[in-house]
C-alpha cells in the first residue's frame, strides 16, 4: 500500500521537474482525490507519429489493493478510444503487461503509461479487441484509419 | 590552547552492505532512481522495511537473487509465493534463486526452496488438471533448473509428474 504513496512523490517530482521522456506524453497523472490513492486518473497525448497525434486521451487507473503484486487496472475512460485493442464500448485494454500473466511489481504507473504510448503508436490488429480497425489496419489502408480516429475524436458516435 | 574533553556521545549507524554489492555488479545508482537504493518490489529504502514491518534490520531483511538483484525478503517472498510470478525475478525475468554463499541469504533457503516446490508442484497439479501436456513439460524443466537445488524431496516430485504424464 505504503508503495503507491512512494510513487505519488516520484510522480509529483516527474511531472513537475522536467521528466525528459515523459514530458511528451503525460499531461496529467493523479489521483482522483488526495486522500485516496487507489483512484487514478491520467491524460496523455496522442503521439506524433499517429493517427491520435494531436488529442488529449483520458485514462483512469484502479490500484488494486495487494499493488504492486497485482497490475493496476487501466483503461480509457472517459471517452471513447477507437483503437484496434481498446474495446471501444468499455475502454478495456489488450496490454500483456496489465495482465496477471505478464506484470511484474517492478513496474510502475510511468512504464505503464509509456506501454499505452507504445500500444498507441504499434497497433497489434492480430488480438483486436475493435475488430473493425483491426481489419482496416490489416488492410493496410492508413488513410481510412486516420480517417476514422479522427472522426471519433471530433465527436463522431 | 588547551582543550578539555567534558563528554563523549557515540552515535552509530547502519546500513545493508548489499547495495553495493548490486553496484560493484554494474548497476549504478542512476539506473535506478537518482535517489537511494530502494526495494524493486516496495520501492521503500532497502535499510528502512518493506511496508508490513516496523523495525528495519533484522526483523525485515534483505535477500539477494543470483541476479545480483535484492529485495527485502518479505517482498520477494510475497510476489514468489503467487502463481502469476511463474518464480521469476521481478527485476530481470530470470527463475529468482537465493545466491548461494551469502550469510544474508542462508537462514531463509529452506524457505524459498519450499516456496518453489509447492508452487511448481501447484502448477503441475493445473496442468494435469487441463490436461495440458505442454504446460506440465514446461512445469518438470522449470523444477529442474529452477532452483538447480532440487533436493531429494524435489526428484521424486518431479518423477511423479513424469510417471502420470
Amino acid at each position: 500500500m505504503s508503495r503507491i504513496v512512494k510513487e505519488y512523490k516520484k510522480i509529483k517530482k516527474v511531472l513537475e521537474g522536467h521528466g525528459e521522456a515523459f514530458e511528451n506524453l503525460i499531461v496529467q497523472l493523479a489521483p482522483v482525490n488526495e486522500y485516496d490513492l487507489l483512484s487514478w486518473k491520467a491524460t496523455i497525448r496522442g503521439p506524433s507519429d499517429t493517427p491520435y497525434n494531436g488529442f488529449s486521451i483520458g485514462l483512469t487507473i484502479k490500484i488494486p489493493s495487494d499493488y504492486p503484486i497485482s497490475p493496476p487496472m487501466v483503461k480509457f475512460e472517459p471517452y471513447k478510444m477507437p483503437h484496434c485493442n481498446v474495446n471501444f464500448q468499455t475502454g478495456e485494454i489488450c496490454l500483456d503487461i496489465l495482465t496477471r500473466q505478464h506484470w511484474s511489481p517492478a513496474w510502475d504507473l510511468l512504464h505503464v503509461l509509456k506501454a499505452i504510448e507504445q500500444l498507441l503508436q504499434e497497433p497489434v490488429p492480430e488480438s483486436p479487441l475493435n475488430v473493425d480497425i483491426a481489419n482496416i489496419l490489416k488492410e493496410g489502408d492508413r488513410t481510412a484509419y486516420t480517417g476514422l480516429v479522427r472522426y471519433y475524436f471530433c465527436g463522431g458516435t | 590552547m588547551k582543550v578539555t574533553i567534558k563528554e563523549v556521545h557515540s552515535v552509530f549507524a547502519w546500513s545493508w552492505l548489499i547495495s553495493n554489492h548490486a553496484k560493484e555488479n554494474g548497476e549504478s545508482k542512476n539506473d535506478v532512481d537518482d535517489e537511494e537504493d530502494v526495494c524493486g518490489i516496495c520501492r521503500a529504502s532497502f535499510n528502512a522495511t518493506c511496508p508490513g514491518c516496523t523495525y528495519p534490520g533484522d526483523e525485515c531483511p534483505l535477500v539477494v537473487g543470483d541476479c545480483n538483484h535484492s529485495f527485502h525478503v518479505h517482498c520477494i517472498y510475497r510476489w514468489l509465493d503467487t502463481t502469476s510470478s511463474k518464480g521469476l525475478c521481478p527485476m530481470c525475468r530470470q527463475p529468482f534463486q537465493l545466491k548461494r554463499g551469502l550469510a544474508i541469504n542462508d537462514s531463509h533457503i529452506k524457505k524459498f526452496q519450499d516456496l518453489h516446490l509447492r508452487r511448481t508442484q501447484g502448477q503441475a497439479q493445473e496442468a494435469l488438471a487441463e490436461g495440458d501436456e505442454e504446460a506440465l513439460g514446461r512445469v518438470a524443466d522449470q523444477q529442474s533448473h529452477g532452483n538447480g537445488i532440487i533436493d531429494e524431496q524435489g526428484d521424486v516430485i518431479m518423477e511423479q509428474g513424469l510417471v502420470v504424464r
